[in-house]
This record gives structure tokens, sequence and C-alpha cells, in this order.
């Protein structure tokens, strides 16, 4: 296996990234249970619910910040090293923690989010308790209002994995020993996006609300849509393309 | 193995094969370790075991054969005692200079026993 | 097999580990890398791994350069650090996940070393003493068989018997196809062992040279008088144990401890003896000469005109 890139070694790969990630899984799945049963407790068959709603949250929020949780092993002297000196390439290493984040983390709380519902569900003979899965992802009026066609795959894609972008770049822009300056800077550039995204499409939003529609209707539409491409494509490819120059010059 | 500070290691581990073979342990034609063996059985660098055979080689007193590696000569009883008493000797001066710092004579060695 | 080429690294602007250092090692050698804290062996042995980039100059292992981090290059490189990161995981399911990247990973060595270790290898290695932890990840680097085994500090934390042990182990996975590099503070651990010896220093290498090249040209014993060409001196039992020039061609026992306090009283001197290769005339007036320089060379450390050195720290 001297070739740089190769699907055996990048199974190999993934196999030891679980069996070194698997407690963190395990961790959200007991979290996301602890929030059903808290439901449970206090509210009986409606609080569970209305849990169910806080756990689509909570799974949107984990989604987001997993390539942080994942990765942030990088920042640490020692272990930092031991990920570095596997002989695998650096493409198949990246290839790697970009399927972690945004395939397998989102799966497996789809999964457990299901699991847990179907659980309530049983326990309560309740169908409210289970809600569709997708509701896992924050669907913007956007998508049904401007004929931008978003259904689930859009969704996901343009949502779950734009927003990740923010804290991969940052786990491996930063050099080592520099968490909490990472941790800053990913809350700043994630809020300073999303307020300038909100802002962006809002004011597209609201000048096709504002009856300019008559005016500047294709204007707007078409605004609306470069900021809804910038901000969910451009600058999460960009943002992907500088974590993996920046993971390429990271030193230890 | 535990090496003395006043001499190369590589002649101490030549001294070493000396005194097996005057001692009989290593008998002519007996094959010693390899190189390596040897070095792993010391924990000395192989380049030190290498040196100590060729020093032992050029002295006579073990020989190289293709595909085995390096035998005990057949003559090597008497190139051993050679060789050891050369060394032997050259530690004499440091005897001598150590009795005459101390005002002794040969005649005050005579009184020494020799240990069993 | 590592070719040092003008090599110099800085950490920020002002902090330079290195300047325009030029060295090689080659395969079949255990070599020792010794020096005084922060002159950079730790340094030294990461862009060796790859893990720090040169900041000018070049590094090449087997013909590529480390800071590509390519699969190939990664898979005959062993880095160990000082400081082992314990894994919650035991031997056995460490090996499991991680061996297979290694193409000449050998089961039946790992065997061998963890008997000899005396390890558990079903037990967590978070859970073991340091000197297990440590004898643990040191089993799995040496079955690895990587080309280049790039050791930090191997014995610190390590019992006695368990230096013995090592060193036997050492001894045994050392083959002409491979480099061990192995950077210590603790010299006599590895006393026997090593060969060549580099020597660091700040921005400079002082030695590089085979026990044997060093004991042709220094002479290691007790002497009764001091001596001007003395290079290094402490008291001793019968006189003075002095590091000095070999004038009359005798082959000593190199001291690697007295021979490194000489080096670093004589920067200049081991750089041009030993790295610049100066060739030595007919040894009388070498040494003559060396004297004379060592008197009379500006750049040398003071302490070299005090004839009386105590022994050192």
């Amino acid at each position: 296996m001297t070739t740089e890139f190769s699907f055996p070694r990048i199974g190999l790969l993934l196999k030891s990234e679980i069996a070194r990630n698997y407690k963190i899984y395990l961790t959200l799945l007991l979290v996301q249970a602890g929030i059903f049963l808290l439901g449970a407790l206090f509210g009986g068959v409606n609080g569970m619910i209305g849990a169910n709603s806080l756990i689509t949250t909570g799974n949107a929020c984990i989604i987001v910040l997993m390539p942080f949780i994942l990765y942030s092993h990088l920042f640490h002297t020692v272990k930092g090293v031991n990920t570095t000196m596997l002989p695998a390439s650096q493409n198949e290493k990246f290839a790697v923690s970009l399927f972690q984040c945004i395939v397998l983390t989102p799966f497996v709380l789809l999964f457990f989010h299901w699991l847990l519902s179907t659980i309530g569900m049983l326990l309560t003979g309740v169908n409210e308790v289970m809600t569709q899965p997708w509701a896992l992802f924050v669907s913007r009026k956007l998508h049904v209002n401007h004929g931008l066609n978003m259904g689930f795959f859009d969704s996901y894609f343009w949502e779950v994995i734009s927003s990740q972008t923010v804290c991969i770049w940052g786990v491996y822009f930063f050099k080592t020993k520099k968490f909490w300056k990472t941790v800053l800077t990913i809350c700043c550039v994630s809020i300073a996006l999303g307020i300038v995204g909100g802002i962006g499409l809002n004011v597209a939003f609201d000048a096709y609300e504002g009856g300019m529609y008559t005016f500047f209707a294709d204007a707007a539409t078409r605004f609306a849509r470069i900021m809804y491409v910038f901000f969910n494509l451009i600058v999460p490819v960009g943002l992907w393309a500088w974590a993996y120059i920046a993971m390429r010059r990271q030193q230890f | 193995m535990e090496f003395r500070q006043d001499k190369p290691i590589y002649e101490q581990i030549a001294e070493y094969v000396c005194e097996k073979v005057l001692n009989g342990e290593y008998k002519p034609e007996d094959k010693i370790p390899s190189v390596r063996e040897f070095g792993i059985q010391l924990a000395v660098n192989p380049n030190t075991v290498m040196r100590a055979y060729e020093h032992l080689e050029r002295n006579g007193i073990i020989y190289s054969k293709r595909g085995i590696g390096f035998l005990i000569s057949p003559d090597s009883r008497q190139r051993a005692t050679e060789l050891m008493r050369e060394e032997f000797l050259q530690t004499v001066p440091a005897f001598l200079n150590r009795m005459k710092l101390l005002g002794l004579t040969f005649a005050d060695l005579q009184t020494v026993d020799e240990k069993p | 097999m590592i070719e040092i080429q003008n090599l110099s690294f800085r950490y920020g602007k002002h902090q330079t580990v290195f300047e325009q250092l030029n060295m090689e090692m080659k395969a079949g050698y255990i070599y020792g890398l010794l020096g005084e804290n922060g002159v950079g062996k730790t340094t030294l042995l990461r862009l060796l791994a790859g893990l720090r980039f040169p900041t000018e100059g070049s590094i090449r292992i087997l013909g590529q350069e480390p800071r590509q981090r390519t699969a190939s290059l990664l898979s005959e490189i062993y880095y160990l650090p000082e400081v082992i990161d314990p894994v919650a995981l035991s031997l056995n399911e460490y090996v499991k996940l991680y061996a297979p990247f290694y193409p000449h990973f050998d089961h039946g060595q790992l065997a061998h070393y963890v008997s000899e270790f005396g390890l558990n290898p079903a037990k967590k290695i978070s859970q073991s003493s340091h000197g297990q932890q440590k004898k643990a990840m040191m089993s799995f680097a040496l079955a690895c068989n990587t080309k280049l085994l790039l050791l930090d500090e191997p014995t610190s934390g390590m019992d006695i018997p368990s230096k013995g042990i090592f060193r036997r182990l050492i001894a045994q996975a050392a083959t002409d196809d491979k480099c061990f590099v192995i950077s210590t503070h603790q010299v006599r651990d590895l006393e026997n062992l090593i060969d060549p010896i580099v020597i660091l220093e700040h921005n400079q290498v002082l030695l590089n040279n085979s026990i044997e090249e060093i004991s042709r040209k220094l002479w290691f014993g007790i002497r009764p008088q001091k001596s001007d060409k003395d290079l290094y001196r402490e008291n001793a039992l019968g006189g003075y144990a002095v590091v000095g020039f070999n004038e009359n061609g005798e082959e000593t026992r190199v001291n690697i401890e007295m021979l490194f306090n000489a080096a670093i009283q004589n920067k200049e001197l081991f750089k041009r003896m030993f790295i610049k290769g100066e060739d030595m005339e007919p040894k009388r007036s070498f040494a003559d000469e060396m004297a004379q320089r060592i008197k009379g060379d500006a750049g040398l450390d003071e302490r070299q005109q005090n004839h009386d050195n105590g022994p050192r720290e």
C-alpha cells in the first residue's frame, strides 16, 4: 500500500478514528436520551414532545460543532503527533475527517434521534412523540417562498455542511496549544457570517416582501440566490479548502 | 556486560574471547557467535564487535569461513597467550610507577601471597 | 539515508535553533544525539519526522522530504517522543488498529519484546505505570521495523533492569538497513550502543563521528600531571582524568561524558577537528598547533585560558 490514496487504508483510518471516537458518540446518545427523559419526567407525554424539538435543535448544534469535538485532539501536543505520524497521506486523513463530520456524524445523530423517538412512541403510544427525522435540519422561509426548491437534500447540503466549515477551518487553522483562541475565533466567525448572511438574506427577503416585488423582483430574487450560493456554497468550500491548506501547514 | 574504563571496548571484547580460548571454553574449530549475535549478548554496537573480530583475526586467534562465520583457529591457544601477554605487559609501566610512588621493591612483592 | 543541507530553523524571528546545518546520517548505524537542554535535540528529531518544517534548507530521507508527510515515507519512520500519549486501549487493541499501517510490522517480534519487558498486553495502556507505558510503546515502535527510528529520551522513566533489557533489544533490532537516532541525556544508559556520536550546540554541530574516529584523534585516560594541551580535565585518583589529543596513536576507550564536556569547552576546535575534518599532520605538530590555537583563538570560551578545570556539573 505505497500509493498515496488507497481505499483499504482509508478503511483502516476510519476504523481507528471510530475506535478513538466511539465514546464521544455514546456521550451524545446519553445526552439526547437524558433530554428525552427529563421531558418525560417533568411534562409527561407533552414534555416528551417538547423535548423532541429541543433535541432537534441540540442535534443541529452538535452537528455543527462535531468537527471541533472530534479533532480538538490536534491541539494536544502529544496526541497531535500520533495522528500526524500515522502512515497515511494527508489527503486520506483529510478525506476521513470530512467523511466523519459530514456523513457519519449526522447519520449517527439521525439514527439516535429516530431510535429515541421510536422508544418514546412505543412507551407512550403517542404518535406526535416521533417527529420527522429531517426536522433535524432547520429550514428557512427562503426555500418555500422563493422557489429555490429546497428539499431535504438541499437543506442538508446547504445548512449542515456550510455550518460545519467554520469549525473544521478553525481546527486546522490554528497551531497547537491555541485551543481557546480557536474557540473564540470560531464563535466570532460563525456569528459574523451568520449576521452578514442573515442581513444579506433578510434584505433580499424584505425587498421582496416590501412590495418592491413589482419593480425589483428579478433583482431581488437573483440577489437572494447569489447570497445564498455565496454563503452556503462558496464560503464553505472556501473554508474547507483553507482548512486543507492549513492542515498541510500544521506543525507540532 | 560491564566494561573497564582504561581500554577500548573492542580490545576488551577481544580479551574476553582470548580468556575463553585459554580456559578451554572455546576450542579450536569452534564456531563463535556472529558479530550481531555477540553484540546482542553484550549489548554493544555491532561496529565495535566487528573491530574486535578484526583484531582477533589479524592476530590469528579466529578466522572467517564463507557461509559459516567465524571459527577459532587451530593454534589459537598459543596466539591468545601471546596477545594477552603483550597486553598485560603494557600495564606494567603503570604498575611500576605505582611501586615507585609507594617506595616498594620487588622484595616487598614476594611477601604477598598468591591468591588461590 | 538522511541528508540535511543548509538547514536553518527558527522559532518566530529571533529564536534560531539551527543555522546552515549540514549533516548526513547513514543506514546501519545507531546515532547518539547529545546536547545540553534546549539546544534542539527534540527539534531536530521533529524536523526529521516531518512534524516541523525547516525555515530554510532541506532535509531528505530516503529521497523524500519529511515535510510532505507522504504515506510511503511515514511508513518507514517511527518517532517515539519523550512523553507518550497514554491511550485508553490495551497493547493488543492498539496493535490491531495501528499495526496494519506499517508494512514491515512483525507480530513475532512484538511478542518477543513484550515478554522480554514483562508486559501485560491485555492491560489498558492508560492504566499502566509510566514505565510500563513507555515499554509498551517502545515494543510497538521496534516491531514496526521502520527504516528510521527516532527515539527521544527512550530510557527516561525506565527502571534500571528495564534499561538493560532495552539495550539488548536495541542491539537486536538494529540491522544494516535501519538507522536509529537516539537523543539522550542519560549517556550511560546507552554508552556502548551509540556509534556514531552527534553533539549539538546552539546553532551548530560540534561532532558527528564514529567512536573509532574519535579514539584516533583524542586520548582518554588518567595522567599524573596537568598539561596545557588538555581539552578537558577532572580530578581523579592518580592525578587527572583527561581528554587530550591522541599524540602517539594509542587507542583508548572513549568516555562519552568526558567527550561531551570537552566538546562544550572547545567548540571551535571540535568543529574544526571533526566537522571540517582538518587533516592531521604528524601527530606532535598537530597537537602543538592545536594547543597554540586554543591559547590564541579569540573566539573561545574564557575558561579555556584558565587551566584548572573542575569537574563539570
